[in-house]
């Protein structure tokens, strides 16, 4: 269970790996890394390749980040989703707000 | 810091206590084991040094004493032997003594010892400090959780109606539960109901679920449909909860003759409906964000419309059941959902069997959150639905009638999709709740057979294979794009037919007319990829009536039959 993230300060992108069962175990590890100045970039990525489930609060999490990053204009993609990772999120029609991959 | 000195020996007190008074330590003394326990009593020192062999009592039974009294408050006490006696020092320590000096006296190792043994005393009392608090805390927060518990009891026992048509199972992982059940009867005697789960268990749920009650109650007794019931609740929720802090929920409407089922699914597991024979028959999936996360103008209050028989069974529960794991840490999940309404073919499958399926297997698994199973039985010899005076109340208000008619071009119906306009119009001249969804629904449905098959001749044979689906839209497109000396007229009239308020829908196109028989499939092979169809409005609608050519259609809309 982690979460790690790098910036490419040239194009101001953040790229955040979620590792294990992603929820409220994270909780205050995300929000830590929202309310550093350091992790804002321009675009997000969120890599979750290597997540195995995820919760509602989760779900909140990624809102708080997307709120974070913008809103309505936030730029975030979320990458390498197994496929029921993917189901999940669509059940909470987050394809709307996020680039689900 | 003070130190109590328990020594019989007049001289050996009086050398102890000038090195301690040389360090500035404040000295008090006592005789023997006796005078140590009351001194301690009254004083309360911080480290006691205590001889073993006293007249009166011993060291042994008034170091005993003293931690007996001291409780669990840390009073260290460091006992004085003349020589290393290991039998001595043992039993010193079984009464709980904490360290041992020997004689004769030297200033720097008494000093030595005070200080390490008061180090330790600091860090056991702030030890002892936060404890004390957490358990302050624990216990503020049980007592506050009692409160947000009743509050919310409360909240859910004012919701629920009895009503023997829904059957619930229930099951929340702490003492109480994220997921809410709302559900009553509308005005025309229809059947609303909510499933709910928020995110989180405690405060969130008890903030949330009273203004979400609140709504829903209020709203359905005033007859809005479901639609204006997510709407207001995502509204309310949006405002109230923190960012990160939403309510999934799936809301069903089934109107009083229960032909037509309405369902908004924001977030939840499909909703299932069977037929009595428990094959499945309808699956509704989420298609929609989950209450409390989007504002209300990016909000999305498409409902689906399916038509009914009457004696279905609908199933509605909440993740937790898809999200429960066996012992190998595997996810009961959609498919097993799923698979209990086919697997149960020949035996009737109900909420028992669901529960049990669920517990064996999580047997030895785990579950890890609040579990809501829906069970809604529509055969009318379950429940009888009656409507309230308040819906022929209701009616009554409209005195007015008027009427408007509407031709699109070939152009304009390239450019725009009127329906939602006149809705909008209807809307705006009515003023009863509730018909928004049905009246988008006959008109929509109207308005594509005009289009799609009167005039574009297209087959709507094509949209039962997905291929199929795509091909019929890339060729609308084109035969839309070339579309010439074409036209729909659609006439929205509002008028008394016996002694009844109603809306008269005519739509008309110049098309060659299409074939009703064969585009309107039964509601049985209604279920798949094509529009649920003519047939689905004939429910909604008091009658609906083409002319030979299938170029025109009359539908008649009561407010009652909702």
């Amino acid at each position: 269970m982690s979460i790690s993230i790098t910036k490419d300060s040239a194009n101001d992108e953040v790229c955040i790996t979620i590792q294990g069962r992603f929820d409220f175990s994270m909780n205050s590890d995300f929000r830590k890394i929202l309310s550093d100045p350091d992790c804002l970039g321009d675009k997000y990525t969120i890599d979750m390749g290597a997540v195995e489930d995820l919760d509602s609060s989760a779900l909140g999490m990624l809102l708080l980040l997307r709120e974070k990053a913008g809103g309505d204009n936030a730029n975030i993609n979320i990458t390498r989703c197994r496929p029921d990772i993917i189901e999940m999120l669509k059940m909470a029609n987050f394809q709307t707000m996020f680039n689900i991959a | 810091m003070k130190i109590l000195i328990a020594e019989d020996s007049k001289l050996s007190r009086s050398v102890l206590s000038s090195i301690l008074e040389k360090y500035d330590y404040t000295v008090i003394e006592a005789e023997n084991g006796e005078e140590a326990i009351e001194k301690y009593i009254e004083f309360d020192p911080d480290i006691v040094l205590m001889d073993l062999m006293m007249p009166v009592m011993n060291g042994y039974t008034a170091t005993k004493e003293i931690k007996r009294i001291s409780g669990d408050k840390f009073i260290p006490v460091i006992v004085i032997t003349s020589i290393v006696e290991t039998s001595s020092l043992t039993e010193s320590v079984e009464c709980g003594a904490d360290d041992y000096l020997n004689k004769p006296y030297n200033a720097e190792a008494i000093h030595a010892k005070i200080v390490a043994l008061s180090r330790i005393k600091k860090l056991h009392d702030s030890l002892r400090e936060h404890e004390r608090r957490l358990e302050a805390l624990n216990e503020e927060a049980e007592a506050d959780l009692l409160v947000a518990e009743h509050i919310y009891d409360f909240v859910l026992d004012k919701g629920h109606d009895v009503l023997s048509s829904v059957r619930k199972y229930m099951r929340p992982v702490t003492n109480f539960n994220g997921d809410i059940l709302f559900s009553a009867h509308t005005p025309s005697g229809g059947l609303n109901i909510m499933l709910g789960d928020f995110t989180g268990h405690g405060l969130t749920a008890a903030i949330g679920a009273i203004p979400a009650s609140d709504i829903f109650h209020q709203m359905t007794v005033k007859g809005f449909s479901i639609g204006d019931i997510a709407v207001e609740l995502n509204k309310r929720l949006k405002k109230i909860l923190p960012l990160n802090m939403f309510c999934a929920a799936s809301l069903i409407e089934i109107d009083q003759e229960r032909t037509t089922m309405s369902a908004w699914n924001g977030s939840m597991p499909d909703i299932i409906v069977t037929d009595s024979n428990g094959n499945l028959i309808n699956r509704i999936a989420s298609s929609h964000t989950a209450l409390g996360i989007v504002s209300d103008d990016k909000f999305d209050r498409k409902i689906d419309i399916s038509s009914l028989k009457g004696d279905e069974l609908i199933y509605m529960c909440s993740d937790g059941l898809l999200d429960a794991r066996n012992k190998d840490s595997e996810k009961f999940g959609m498919d097993n959902y799923l698979g209990l309404f086919e697997r149960n073919k020949s035996s009737h499958v109900n909420l028992n069997n669901i529960v049990d399926e669920l517990f064996s297997f999580a047997e030895d698994g785990e579950i890890n959150d609040d579990i809501s199973i829906i069970e809604v039985n529509l055969d009318k010899n379950v429940d009888t639905w009656h409507a309230d005076n308040k819906d022929l109340i209701e009616r009554k208000r409209i005195t007015t009638g008027w009427s408007a008619s509407i031709s699109f071009d070939a152009g304009s119906l390239r450019e725009t999709n009127p329906v939602p306009l006149l809705l909008d119009m209807v809307n705006g001249i009515n003023v009863i709740h509730g018909h928004k969804e049905r009246l988008y629904t006959v008109m929509s449905e109207f308005f594509t057979n005009s289009l799609d098959h009167g005039l574009l001749r297209l087959e709507s044979s094509l949209k039962s294979s997905p291929e199929g689906f795509m091909e019929y839209f890339s060729q609308r497109e084109k035969r839309l794009s070339e579309l010439t000396d074409a036209s729909i007229m659609i006439s929205i009239e509002q008028k008394k037919i016996d002694d009844e308020w109603v809306i008269v829908i005519d739509v008309k196109d110049t098309g060659s007319g299409f074939d009703v028989k064969k585009s309107s499939a039964t509601l049985e092979d209604n279920s798949g990829l094509s529009g649920r169809g003519v047939e689905l409005v004939k429910r909604i609608c008091r009658s609906v009536e083409y002319n030979e050519k299938g170029n025109e259609v009359r539908a008649i809309y009561s407010f009652a039959k909702k």
